[in-house]
């Protein structure tokens, strides 16, 4: 059930942020947050979490964050403690899809 | 001398019982004769009746006619004619009723004979006929009701294709009946009627499975694959819209938060080594993600 853009999504800076919120609880509840709210604007109809959707959650918020200005910072060399918005959103979004085993 | 003595007794008894037979035999010729008149008289007055009330027009509008001559193949053959005339509905009643006046007009003649077994056997015969009279009746009558019903059928469903064959399962069905009823009527057993009733219900439900039913498994197959695509692709659609609002939100979401803002973190859990990696996280790559650079190019799901 893995969706090609949460693959990308995942390897370019979900595996990092995962692992980092491991060791940061600042960052994980940040996360926490930040996954609600995806679940709340996807969920809100009762409608079940799926790969689509959040692949295609990810690709407004990148899309919309782009046009603002926002450049995907490269994970290897992000400072987790000081994340964007932009960047935990989607490392939120990778969250989600590892707890509903969609990636 | 007794021998000459019976002699001339059993002779004495010869004559007396040819004196007594005669008389009785003369009764029973006028008797035949009289009867045979009068059934004769009862067969033409039975005809005028019958075909003063219509029941000649309405056996003719029901086709009965021509089954009871030759059949309908034979109907407008030469021979047909004569053979229409000597055996149409009415003339049939006609000759039930002559029959049972002349049995009628027997039975009493044997009776002066005593009680005899050919008096029992027209008893019986007598008391059949009757029946027979009202199968014929019930006969003529379902045939009309059926002939009806095909002119019905054909009528309502003339623009159809299956017209004639569904007028003439109609005609069949309401005329099956009749007969039925016709032959309960004179006495077959209900137990012979019903299976054979039976016997043809199920076999025209037969040749319904069968022939409807293994005709429409072709067309039900075109039904069922034209189903299932639509069905796949409104679930297409459904999902493709699914994704299309989630663009819309996560969209909405960016496009509403403060974007470059991070999150605050405690004290502790800020050390200073990472802050060179914070300002280089935060200048712009040109190449970002290629795969989500298009918002437009989702050929995906």
């Amino acid at each position: 059930m893995t969706h090609p853009h949460i693959a990308t999504l995942m390897a370019r800076l979900g595996e990092a942020g995962l692992a980092a919120a491991a060791a940061l609880p600042g960052l994980l509840a940040e996360l926490d947050q930040h996954a609600a709210a995806v679940v709340s604007a996807l969920c809100g109809d009762g409608r079940p979490l799926a790969p689509l959707t959040l692949a295609g959650y990810a690709e407004g918020v990148h899309d919309a964050a782009a046009l603002r200005g926002w450049r995907a910072p490269d994970a290897s060399r992000l400072d987790w403690t000081r994340a964007d918005w932009a960047v935990l959103r989607l490392v939120a979004v990778c969250g989600l899809a590892r707890r509903h085993r969609f990636a | 001398m007794f021998d000459f003595l019976d002699a001339d007794s059993a002779l004495a008894d010869v004559f007396r019982a040819v004196a007594l037979f005669i008389p009785r035999l003369l009764v029973f010729g006028a008797m035949l004769l009289v009867g045979w008149l009068i059934a004769r008289l009862a067969r033409r007055l039975c005809v005028a009746v019958l075909t003063r009330v219509g029941f000649p027009r309405m056996v003719e509008r029901s086709g009965l006619n021509r089954f009871l001559a030759r059949g309908p193949a034979a109907a407008d053959t030469p021979d047909a004619h004569t053979a229409r005339a000597d055996l149409d509905a009415t003339t049939l009643i006609g000759r039930l009723v002559y029959c049972a006046v002349l049995l009628v007009t027997a039975q009493m003649a044997f009776g002066v004979w005593g009680p005899n077994p050919v008096s029992d056997l027209i008893t019986d015969v007598l008391a059949w006929i009757p029946r027979a009279a009202v199968a014929v009746v019930i006969v003529a009558i379902a045939a009309a009701l059926a002939q009806g019903a095909r002119r019905a059928v054909a009528v309502t469903l003339h623009s159809t294709t299956y017209a004639r064959p569904a007028s003439s399962v109609a005609w069949f069905l309401v005329l099956g009946m009749g007969v039925v009823a016709a032959l309960n009527q004179i006495g077959v057993a209900s137990s012979v009627t019903t299976p054979l009733l039976i016997t043809v219900l199920a076999t025209v439900g037969g040749i319904l499975v069968v022939g409807a039913g293994g005709g429409l498994i072709r067309p039900m197959q075109h039904r069922w694959e034209r189903i299932l695509i639509s069905v796949e692709a409104q679930a297409r659609t459904v999902s493709t819209s699914a994704q299309a609002a989630a663009y819309l939100a996560g969209h909405a979401d960016a496009a509403a938060s403060p974007l470059g803002s991070h999150y605050a973190p405690s004290p502790e859990q800020a050390p200073g080594p990472h802050t060179a990696a914070h300002s280089a996280a935060h200048q712009p790559t040109a190449n970002g993600w290629p795969a989500l650079d298009h918002p437009t190019a989702r050929d995906h799901g």
